[in-house]
């Protein structure tokens, strides 16, 4: 059977047929999951904020216009809750502050130049699994926007309010720094054999 | 090599993973790449952790998610009569209530021109009790003078209590109902 598109779906819900609307929660629940726990952190807090997302989601469906997908919608209004949340929190603390400097151009490399051509693919990823989770947050959810929610980086600015020069050397930077983690992880593994 | 004839930054590599260049440029670096070892090394690493990361497992949500849910979008659109008239019902208790210690609060201290009490805490209730019974004085005297249209529906000062008591119990219960329904959700 032919999969109904998200706009096929909203069109059922908003004839009354509210059902549906659990078709577009299967589809984006485990990657909205997944964006805010790299926000807020724990499980059972992010599927909480998921499911506020949701229903405020499905309470706004009428001001839905089409204009973008649904799912860069969704995740838009996902992620302003999780930011209210974590601003909460802590406080009205910078984002970007110390952590421009970062530096990623380090000697690691050098030091274990075919770490990263050796290293098997399920262990790189399971490895960076854990980096990017210590990554900064500045660094962090634009590289889940990009990665998890496909988002293409005009999205992302828009979404998160920054210009998109910004986006792009976040992203950069981001994955720079996963480069210079793994490649100082590997290099100690290295050592030890 | 770049535009500026020197090895590439890790940025302008991430920026090859990330998007489709044009052909003159795709051209120009994989010529590049295919000459320097030090480029191609930082970029096979870049593209392998690009990969990697787009193969990162998600998480999942609970089994029961999706139903808990449906059934909280459910509750809001057809709330039960029951809890309706619970909720509603609680709402209009607490005016009730409080108008009731007002009025009992009026009833027992009396005016300050009755009583002569105008010490606190006493005094400020009957002082407060006062300016709002002398607005509406004031809002029915100036009905009686300009509102000549309502003449023969008869006394003002209960049309006018009449008006003010509903809008109360409006508003408080909107409020106490809120209230009630983020203590019970």
């Amino acid at each position: 059977m032919e999969q109904l598109t998200d706009f096929q779906v909203i069109e059922d819900i908003r004839r009354g047929d509210g059902r549906r609307y659990a078709l577009l929660v299967d589809r984006y629940k485990d990657r909205g999951l997944a964006l805010a726990m790299r926000i807020v952190g724990g499980k059972e807090e992010s599927e909480e904020l998921l499911q506020d997302a949701f229903l405020r989601a499905f309470q706004a469906l009428g001001d839905f216009r089409g204009d973008a997908k649904f799912g860069t919608w969704f995740y838009r209004i996902l992620y302003n809750l999780c930011m209210t949340r974590v601003t909460r929190r802590r406080g009205r603390r910078e984002l970007h502050d110390h952590f421009s400097d970062v530096d990623t151009e380090s000697a690691a490399e050098d030091e274990t130049p075919d770490a990263l051509e050796i290293v098997e693919d399920l262990q790189l990823t399971e490895l960076l699994a854990v980096e990017v989770e210590r990554l900064p947050e500045q660094f962090r959810i634009p590289l889940t926007l990009f990665y998890i929610q496909e988002l293409r980086y005009e999205e992302i600015s828009e979404l998160m309010g920054l210009p998109l020069g910004t986006v792009k050397t976040h992203l950069f930077r981001a994955r720079a720094i996963l480069r210079k983690r793994v490649l100082t992880v590997l290099g100690k593994e290295v050592d030890v054999l | 090599m770049n535009a500026n004839g020197h090895h590439y930054s890790l940025d302008e590599l991430n920026a090859l993973v990330d998007t489709k260049q044009e052909a003159e440029v795709t051209v120009r670096t994989d010529a590049h790449l295919a000459v320097c070892d030090r480029c191609r090394r930082r970029y096979v690493q870049l593209f392998r952790i690009d990969r990697s990361l787009r193969a990162i497992p998600l998480p999942e949500t609970g089994r029961e998610f999706t139903q808990t849910l449906m059934i909280r979008l459910s509750r809001g659109a057809r709330t039960p009569l029951a809890f309706r008239l619970l909720e509603h019902g609680a709402s209009f208790l607490g005016t009730l209530v409080i108008m009731s210690v007002l009025a009992s609060a009026y009833l027992l201290l009396g005016s300050p021109a009755e009583t002569g009490r105008d010490s606190a805490p006493f005094g400020i209730i009957a002082r407060g009790w006062s300016t709002v019974s002398g607005g509406v004085s004031l809002a029915v005297q100036w009905m009686t003078e300009h509102l000549t249209a309502l003449d023969g529906l008869g006394s003002y000062g209960v049309w006018a209590f009449g008006i003010g008591a509903v809008l109360a119990l409006v508003v408080a219960d909107r409020l106490l109902t809120r209230w009630f329904l983020q203590k019970v959700r």
